[in-house]
């Protein structure tokens, strides 16, 4: 316990100067003045949407979307109705009017509204069969990362989208960032050599505390919040602390792995595959309630024999952020800058005749423009299952203490029954996939 | 017994000793060594012996003889004596263990003995021996022996295979049993060690079967990567007891070294293990994981959850090790049985998810039929790979109804049950809603030619949002029957579901689903859809033509991009820019002719990717000619890849009208074109300003070092302020691999320089170069007469790459009568002690005082102070506070303390504290009371 203690002050005093020094840029929101660029957009040609999943997430997403004049926002979902009335005050002081109507369960905004796109997002253990539901009723999404909160459910989500050939945008912002996307074109076009290691810094920590049973408070529904994950009483632990339970989440592996992983795997163009070997190392709690590791380090092997640890920060050299490491030099980036060895190599121009990654510049921006050109989005539905693919392996490696052996295109574990049995999870009814 | 015979006993064995021992073993140990052993050893006993104790040390080695062996026999011999809890009895004579013998003895202690065998007429009698209620000891070497007797070796709870953990390593250990009284030494404190450590492994080391009172921390950095550690060794454990029969088993595989032998804390927990071995002490020998079940059987939500994280440790360790994982099956099913409470029960199932067989069935689908059970026995039962899983599901699937039914119909899907695709057909028609869904979607998961057909069937004899569902299973089905290449079939389901009556995303799903299984006819497909289609279905075209390469023959798509309407035309023109192929060209050409902007902007995108060079002068005449096409228009010009585009953006720069040329330059620029330097050294001296500006941007980024010369030549001659700036940064950028040769080089042009604007150009050029040859004539012009001249040197200086000009800008900022002069100097000087160097801290400390001492105005004092930031000591923050009393200088020296005291509180708890709470009192900055708060909040926690 002791030691414990040491770790989390200075995790917390680390990120207390990088506060202080400005570093953060967290949730990345882009000031209206910057995308109404085209001018106003007439209401019967703005893209109809709807916020399922009013946290603070859901929220900070959806005011992106309300304060963008190419959106009509008319509807929230929510199982919490203080979530639910909040964004609802919000959507309508921004067009001063009461008209934007509230639902508690998405299979009922599904029916009523006649709407473009929603944005999602959820606690994990909920992605698959919402946005699964929302891909057949036709509509474009912007979904939270991570993606799902297993392999299978991913896979599922990916067939959806695609077989429903809607558009969908994951909120990995960071590839709308200069800063990630430069690092990933330099290190793309093999500015420092062949890549040989990548080292994938994510935060360290976990929730703590005991935690009692209590009264569901006022305007909660608790079962449909529990939704497909096991039937527990209430204990306090709801929103945003789900993060924190295996349940609903994989911790902070899970939750950075649609950022940090992302972006390994943009500057490596591994976009559509995944590792071929993984073993994975966690620290459990041994008490309280929250069950997800406080530090975890995992190594992956690539078939092209590139190798990939993914640790929380205190256990890689660079600390958090994308590291690659190749024949003639290395390159990193995190939120907050973006450094090299060389240091010219920051310097160099990708010429025309190069690898050029997908531009752009405002992650939803992005996304409405995709849903009015039917373009790809600069995530789509696809990268994202293969980032969070590489965390889900991690847990199902420190789960069962094996070595993984995986097949990326069948995406089946090798030889190994116990493990393969978590790449999905049996659901309480009635909700399956 | 007498003394006497026991007297006789020992001089035998004592002969025996002296008779067959190697050498190592007979003799002594070194005087100083045993007296550290007495020193260590504990003085009194655990526990009062019941009677007089008789200990049989045995060390007889038939293969590795450990050096520790003689120091184990001094110790325990001298724990004996100075407890009083036994009597140590020494020997290596197998004929120790004639029944007649061991009668005499109350335990045996196993010193390190290696390979040694049991013949036949020893073993029930030895057996009997520990069964009828006497103890054994082990130390160390002693699991590495009774490879012939698996009884023996089942007994002592584990067998030697390797130690990665080797000697000379210091190990982490962790204690896993800190309540048991073997482990009181400890105090529950893990700690580490230098010592070897055996592995030990299931079926015979396992925490089913003994409990485990510490192991190996493998969670530790070094311990968890010793060289030859297996994915295996997940669970090591070091010390253990048992109960076999009546008897008691304590093994400790610490021991190895010598020094472990006046190891305090190690002697101990001997000392307790030996007299539990003895029968003196009595303690807990239930089976760990017995135990953590008897807690995990009574846990209820809001309990402590310790015993359900250490099973989920026990079930990771032992995953792998298949009879293990049977036993703890079979462990698991006594719960489910038992009268354990329902989170209990939950939480073996979660277990039973990873480790369950056909075993757990039985129980699993006894709970199926209980809605509050059904859940989770369906969570285990669900990954269970046996046919007796689906067999319970499909008797349930029949018997059931409502919540529980819907659940085992959804698992039967997830397990792809084929047996169960008739029950299922049954139940589209049910009456109850959720039921009928989930078969529609269990069959949806089947895809068996059955469960196909049936959904055929369905989709004509349901209705409304049942048979929208069944619709959209149809549709999946149709993508497996695809996948698995029976694309006939599966073209056949999709025609049927593309039919005009379908609903729209069917529609969509089906118009998806013909595209991507007849490729040769999809173009043909797609023009008709265009032709004949509302907009949704004409975008949902449209987008498969981008993603997807399946569609061919795009040139007779993008002929009907007039036909379009806008949106269309937009989408139609995206798709084409993701498929980038140059044949559709022309009819792309023609929509950056359009009268609608928005599908120009599209086509001009477009033109971006289809690697065509024939556009690039229609680019540059868009980018140049309108605004609103200007963006689409560059980002093309600068990303088209074509062979010979760089040849004719060079070749028409001479000719082009100059906003043309200026776009055609920004090009080379953009695109790096490095063969371009000499074109644009002569369009920098062209007659228009905004050529000549903009091709003094574009040598910023092309010119390298060999065009020193014409650049300073262009700074000589510029034709105004501006471009002399630009001058100068691209002479500082082409600098940077050649600074001394490119300060030589403004420094022979210098002399004989007269205008002052040049003059004081090339100054801050020198300081850019920054090299040290530039310094002496940098510092005489800090003392010219001319201000202008010496401000542009106190600029130049201020930019210095490391600190070398530090004291004579302080002597500016001292000393000197002009005041911006002076605001200027300083500012540089604070900048260059901020740089990272080999100062140490006092001496750095020193600077920031010496500055704050010549800074005269409220903005320098300020920067002075945020500076001071860089330096990460207490001094800083003593420095700092002094400024607190200031109204003015107050925010700024809140701000030092709170971002300096992250560095000194390891160091200075007290002082940082006390110095937080003041920013605190004192600070009017939300922001920072706040962070002050959360540091102190953190600490303090």
């Amino acid at each position: 316990m002791k030691r414990k203690k040491t770790f989390n002050r200075r995790r917390f005093l680390k990120n207390t100067a990088g506060l202080v020094a400005g570093t953060i840029a967290f949730p990345y929101i882009v000031p209206s003045s910057a995308l109404g660029k085209a001018g106003t957009v007439a209401p019967s040609n703005r893209i109809t949407m709807a916020t399922i999943g009013a946290g603070s997430m859901g929220t900070g997403d959806m005011n992106a979307f309300v304060n963008n004049d190419g959106v009509q926002l008319v509807a929230v979902c929510d199982v919490d109705t203080g979530h639910r009335r909040n964004a609802k005050r919000i959507v309508d002081e921004k067009y001063g009017n009461k008209d934007c109507r509230e639902y508690l369960d998405f299979r009922q905004l599904l029916a009523d509204e006649k709407i473009d796109a929603v944005n999602i997002a959820l606690p994990d253990h909920w992605h698959g069969i919402i946005s699964i539901a929302v891909a057949k009723a036709g509509l474009d999404i912007f979904g939270q990362k991570p993606l799902s909160r297993n392999i299978m459910e991913g896979r599922a989500i990916c067939d959806a989208v695609k077989r429903n050939n809607i558009i969908w945008q994951t909120g990995s912002w960071q590839r709308s960032v200069r800063d990630f996307h430069r690092a990933s074109e330099l290190v793309r076009n093999g500015r420092i050599g062949k890549v040989h290691r990548v080292e994938v810094g994510l935060p360290t920590g976990s929730g703590t505390g005991v935690h009692q049973i209590q009264q569901v408070p006022e305007g909660l529904d608790w079962d449909f919040w529990l939704g497909p994950a096991p039937r527990v009483p209430y204990r306090g632990v709801c929103h945003w602390d789900w993060r924190w339970i295996m349940d609903y989440s994989g911790g902070q592996l899970t939750d950075w792995a649609g950022h940090h992983i992302d972006i390994a795997h943009w500057g490596l163009g591994l976009d559509y595959t995944g590792p071929v070997e993984i073993e994975g190392k966690g620290v459990y709690p041994d008490e309280g309630i929250y069950n997800v590791p406080s530090e975890y380090k995992i190594n992956c092997k690539y078939a092209n024999g590139l190798e990939m640890t993914i640790a929380n920060d205190r256990q890689l050299p660079h600390g958090m952020g994308t590291a690659w490491y190749g024949e003639d030099g290395w390159i990193h980036v995190s939120r907050g800058g973006l450094w090299a060895e060389p240091k010219s190599v920051l310097k160099e121009v990708i010429g025309p005749d190069e690898i050029r990654l997908y531009k752009s510049r405002d992650h939803y921006q992005n996304f409405l423009d995709c849903v009015r050109t039917r373009k790809q989005t600069i995530t789509p539905v696809e990268i994202a299952h293969r980032s969070i693919s590489v965390a889900l392996l991690g847990e199902i490696a420190m789960l069962t203490g094996r070595k993984i052996k995986w097949n990326p295109d069948k995406e089946e574990i090798i030889g190994d029954a116990e493990a393969s049995r978590l790449l999905s999870r049996p659901m309480r009814a009635p909700w399956h996939l | 017994m007498s003394q006497k015979i026991r007297f006789i006993i020992i001089v035998i064995f004592a002969l025996a000793v002296m008779l067959q021992l190697p050498e190592a073993l007979q003799a002594d140990i070194p005087e100083e060594q045993a007296a550290r052993i007495a020193q260590a050893m504990p003085t009194e006993p655990i526990a009062e012996p019941a009677k007089q104790r008789t200990l049989l040390v045995f060390d007889l080695c038939k293969g590795y003889v450990h050096s520790s062996i003689p120091y184990w026999n001094k110790a325990i011999e001298t724990m004996g004596e100075k407890t009083g809890a036994f009597e140590a009895v020494i020997s290596n004579d197998m004929s120790v263990f004639e029944p007649q013998n061991l009668q005499n003895f109350d335990a045996i202690c196993f010193n390190n003995n290696t390979e040694i065998k049991f013949p036949q007429e020893l073993r029930k009698s030895f057996m009997d021996f520990i069964k009828s209620g006497k103890g054994i000891v082990g130390i160390h070497a002693a699991t590495d022996s009774f490879y012939d007797w698996p009884e023996a070796a089942k007994m002592m709870g584990g067998q030697f295979c390797g130690h990665p953990w080797i000697a000379d390593g210091t190990w982490a250990v962790k204690i896993d049993d800190p309540e048991h009284p073997l482990m009181a030494v400890f105090e529950g404190e893990n700690f580490k060690i230098n010592d070897e450590i055996y592995r030990t492994r299931p079926p015979l080391a396992s925490r089913s079967r003994q409990r485990v009172l510490m192991s190996l921390n493998l969670s530790d950095e070094k311990t968890g990567s010793a060289r030859g550690i297996q994915t295996t060794d997940k669970d090591i454990a070091i010390s253990w007891v048992k109960s076999v029969g009546r008897g008691r088993l304590f093994y400790c595989s610490l021991g190895h070294n010598p020094h472990i032998t006046w190891n305090r804390k190690v002697l101990r927990h001997y000392l307790a293990g030996i007299q539990f071995a003895l029968g003196d002490l009595e303690v807990d020998t239930q089976p760990s994981l017995d135990k953590v079940l008897d807690k995990v059987s009574t846990y209820q939500y809001g309990d402590s959850r310790k015993a359900l994280y250490k099973l989920n440790d026990y079930v990771r360790n032992i995953i792998g090790f298949e009879d293990e994982q049977k036993l703890y099956e079979s462990r698991f099913i006594d719960v489910l049985k038992s009268e354990a409470t329902l989170p209990g029960k939950q939480h073996i199932c979660r277990k039973l998810r990873l480790i369950g067989t056909e075993a757990s069935v039985p129980v699993l689908s006894g709970m199926l039929t209980d809605e509050d059970t059904s859940d989770m026995a369906r969570y285990a039962l669900e990954k269970i790979p046996a046919e007796e899983a689906d067999k319970a599901l499909r008797k349930v699937l029949s018997e059931s109804e409502g919540k529980i039914k819907v659940g085992v119909i959804n698992t039967l899907g997830r397990r792809r049950d084929v047996k169960s695709v008739r029950t299922l057909t049954g139940l589209i028609y049910d009456s109850d809603a959720a039921t009928a869904s989930a078969a529609v979607n269990a069959l949806r998961q089947i895809a068996d030619d059955e469960a196909v057909k049936a959904l055929q069937k369905a989709a004509e004899k349901t209705t409304g949002s049942l048979r929208k569902l069944v619709l959209d299973a149809s549709l999946d089905c149709a993508g497996k029957i695809a996948e698995e290449g029976e694309t006939g079939k599966a073209r056949g389901i999709y025609k049927d579901l593309f039919v005009s009556d379908m609903p729209i995303t069917i529609r969509i799903g089906a118009l998806r689903g013909i595209v991507s299984s007849s490729p040769e006819s999809s173009a043909g497909f797609v023009i008709k859809v265009l032709e004949t289609e509302k907009p949704r279905m004409q975008a949902a075209a449209i987008q498969l033509v981008g993603q997807s390469s399946t569609v061919g023959n795009l040139p007779e798509i993008s002929a009907k991009l007039p036909d379009l309407a806008t949106r269309q035309q937009i989408q139609l023109l995206a798709a084409l820019e993701q498929r980038g192929d140059a044949a559709v060209l022309d009819d792309v050409v023609e929509a950056a002719k359009s009268d609608e902007i928005t599908v120009q902007v599209a086509a001009l995108k477009t033109l971006g990717s289809l690697q065509d060079e024939s556009v690039v002068m229609l680019l540059a005449r868009n980018a140049a000619e309108d605004y609103k096409l200007r963006d689409a228009a560059r980002e093309s010009l600068y990303r088209l890849s074509a062979p010979n585009v760089k040849r004719i953006i060079l070749a028409n720069i001479p000719k082009a009208k100059p906003p043309v040329k200026i776009e055609l330059i920004r090009a080379v620029a953009q695109r790096n074109i490095t063969g371009a330097v000499d074109a644009i050294l002569k369009t920098a001296k062209a007659p228009e300003p905004a050529v000549r500006i903009e091709s003094l941007k574009t040598l910023k980024i092309i010119a390298d070092s060999r065009q020193m010369p014409e650049v300073l030549d262009l700074i000589m001659n510029s034709r105004s302020q501006s471009e002399m700036k630009l001058a100068g940064e691209i002479l500082v950028s082409v600098s940077k691999t050649a600074p001394k040769e490119a300060a030589g080089k403004v420094l022979s042009v210098l002399k004989s320089v007269k205008d002052v604007k040049v003059k004081c150009s090339l100054l801050r050029v020198l300081g850019g170069i920054g090299d040290e040859t530039a310094l002496d004539t940098l510092n005489a012009a800090l003392k010219d007469k001319n201000e202008d001249i010496k401000k542009a040197a106190i600029r130049a200086l201020s930019g210095w790459p490391d600190d070398s000009p530090a004291e004579e800008l302080f002597n500016i900022a001292a000393g000197a009568e002009n005041k911006a002069c002076k605001t200027l100097a300083l500012r540089g000087f604070v900048r260059l002690i901020g740089l990272s160097n080999e100062r140490d801290d006092k001496e750095t400390m020193q600077l920031y005082k010496k500055a704050m001492s010549v800074a005269s105005e409220l903005g320098e004092q300020k920067r002075v102070l945020s500076g001071l930031a860089n330096v990460k000591t207490i001094q800083s923050l003593r420095f700092a506070e002094d400024y607190f009393d200031n109204e003015q200088l107050a925010a700024a020296a809140a701000a030092v303390i709170v971002r300096v005291a992250p560095e000194t509180f390891e160091k200075y708890p007290g002082e940082t504290r006390r110095l937080l709470r003041k920013v605190i009192k004192v600070s009017k900055s939300e922001y920072l009371t706040e962070r002050a708060r959360e540091m102190l909040d953190e600490v303090e926690k």
